[in-house]
């Protein structure tokens, strides 16, 4: 990395020649940073260097923190995926429990606590336009993950394993080389499942890295991979420690260069740390609601559908959060973790009790420190506010049950080719 | 000219000169808001008059209404006078014309306003935020300095943003 003194000169220096109405370089970088993606993608038309002033990843860079810091408050951005009951639309012929994933990016406005007439959350919904993905064919995509503006997609299925970086923002998209574990020599050793995932920022390194754990079921094996920007490269770890299934594929949990996934048998979280590639198991909190009931069957259009007490992690308040749904009481406990350094054994607090409700909700994320986001058992999305205890509607419909992962999101200028 | 010592040395009060020769008498709490002034006073003292050779009455003017206002809000902090705060620099800045922002700006930043530099960058940013390049450059009279062709080139680039 850069020192950070010589960074600053580097740019003081590019700056120079940027103002021509001798408003002090040093204002002028106030104002660019200031301004939304788009904008400034426009402006590096301006002149040559505020064009190369703009297209410096070191300025994204800059962008970025400034808007992490001093965002604006007025919206908060997020990104949701989730299945589409298709049989759900009225008019459509598919067949029953079929489904399409739906990315959306959802920017809620200025959230204010007055309106207290208003059961809708106000808001913009975008689908995500993957259309320039050239040679994706469209929805193929499994899930994916958010980092400061950067979007992984995977596609994965036995013809293709295809892993794709995407700044919906910027309209730029990288296809990440194949894995460094080829798939065909791994199925000497028995077929390989990927069991969870995740697009990150190694604030150390400064740098972004895509990883994935790994399972060898014949033998048994855990392993993972990370795949960082700044080399355009696969590496393999080494997972030392024991697991034995995974309670959830896909997605973890971030939260301060950590990431976490949950684990079933023994139950437990696995937690990677981004910069120091270590691995441990994050023992959960003794809750009384752990697996005492953990399934509830709903009746809804003509069949029953099965609802699992499925444990949620959480950012909450930049606060690695769990949360347990409780089937019988409808109530959904909030634990929050102590800042968790490798090795020390966390401490959980029981943060509340959320609830009770009146029906099963499934937790989603919160999207601020008091407004948690919910899936409703007919399909819909809400917002239920842990102060007021009010719940809103998000104009989202026809979601498959339990199938929704939300996270942040952020218009950004960070690139996706590397070069840090 | 020393000053006898005082007993209240919460109102002292500094005299600032501005280019046009305009004074203005203001509290010292009110014009150390201003690091440029709170570094003058801290090494000179606060007995003499300070000259300010690169603002003009006008805006020197505001820059002290902004900081009275800030100063007086500050002294007892609590949520409810941020929103005050908030709300009135929105005013504030709500009517600047482009003229008066751009020397404003530059009065803020030789006095070291950080805070009011922030606010005026910002309305500076919201106002050019959907501003075409041909704009931009009007505004901050620059001369685009692209070899031909190479514009053309850019924005071909990035049309979606031309949009």
């Amino acid at each position: 990395m850069k020192n950070l003194e010589v960074e600053k000169k580097d740019m003081r220096m590019r700056m120079r020649s940027l103002c021509h109405l001798e408003l002090p370089e040093e204002i002028v970088m106030e104002i660019l940073l200031r301004l939304p993606p788009e904008s400034l993608i426009r402006f590096k038309c301006v002149c040559k260097s505020w064009y190369t002033l703009i297209s410096d990843p070191s300025f994204a860079h800059k962008h970025l923190h400034f808007n992490e810091n001093n965002g604006v408050s007025s919206s908060t951005s997020l990104f949701l995926r989730w299945l589409h009951d298709d049989d759900d639309e009225d008019g459509t012929q598919s067949d029953p429990g079929e489904t399409h994933v739906v990315r959306s990016l959802i920017t809620i406005f200025d959230d204010n606590d007055n309106k207290d007439n208003n059961d809708h959350i106000p808001c913009a919904i975008e689908d995500l336009n993957l259309s320039i993905i050239a040679g994706m064919p469209k929805g193929v995509f499994s899930s994916s993950s958010h980092c400061n503006g950067i979007i992984s997609l995977v596609a994965d299925s036995d013809s293709l394993e295809q892993i794709v970086l995407y700044n919906p923002t910027i309209r730029e998209f990288k296809v990440l080389p194949k894995t460094c574990l080829d798939r065909h020599a791994l199925s000497v050793g028995g077929i390989v499942r990927v069991l969870g995932e995740g697009l990150g920022y190694d604030s150390k390194a400064n740098d972004y890295k895509f990883i994935r754990i790994l399972h060898r079921i014949r033998s048994d094996e855990w392993f993972a991979e990370v795949y960082t920007m700044s080399s355009d490269s696969w590496r393999g770890i080494q997972i030392d420690i024991k697991i034995d299934s995974f309670l959830s594929t896909g997605e973890g949990v971030c939260c301060k260069g950590v990431f976490y996934w949950l684990l079933a048998k023994p139950d437990g979280i696995l937690s990677y740390d981004l910069s120091t590639d270590e691995f441990h198991n994050v023992p959960l909190p003794l809750s009384d609601n752990v697996n005492q009931v953990d399934v509830y069957w709903k009746h809804r259009k003509g069949c029953w559908n099965r609802w699992n007490a499925k444990k949620k992690l959480a950012v909450w308040n930049g606060l690695f959060a769990l949360l347990i749904p409780d089937m019988v009481s409808f109530t959904i406990e909030m634990w929050v973790m102590d800042d968790f350094h490798g090795g020390v054994k966390p401490s959980w607090t029981k943060h509340l009790e959320i609830g009770p409700f009146v029906i099963f909700y499934s937790p989603i994320m919160f999207w601020n420190s008091y407004e948690l986001l919910m899936e409703t058992e007919d399909g819909g999305i809400v917002s239920y506010n842990l102060g007021t205890q009010k719940f809103r509607n998000l104009p989202i419909h026809g979601v498959s049950q339990q199938s929704c992962y939300g996270d942040f999101y952020m218009k950004t200028l960070v690139s996706v080719k590397g070069g840090n | 000219m020393s000053s006898s010592s005082t007993t209240t040395t919460t109102t002292r009060l500094l005299m600032l000169k501005a280019s046009d020769g305009v004074t203005f008498e203001v509290e010292e709490a009110v014009a150390t808001k201003l690091g440029a002034i709170n570094n003058m006073v801290e090494e000179e003292g606060s007995e003499d008059l300070i000259c300010l050779p690169n603002v003009n009455g006008k805006f020197l003017g505001m820059v002290l209404e902004w900081c009275k206002k800030h100063a007086n809000n500050n002294t007892n902090s609590d949520k409810g006078n941020d929103e005050v705060n908030k709300w009135w620099d929105k005013e504030f800045v709500m009517d600047l014309d482009q003229n008066t922002l751009y020397h404003l700006l530059m009065a803020a930043d030789y006095l070291s306003g950080t805070e009011l530099v922030d606010l005026l960058t910002e309305k500076v940013a919201s106002m050019i935020r959907g501003k075409k390049v041909e704009e931009i450059r009007e505004t901050f009279k620059i001369k685009s300095d692209f070899l031909p062709g190479q514009e053309e080139e850019i924005r071909k680039k990035n049309s979606w943003a031309f949009e």
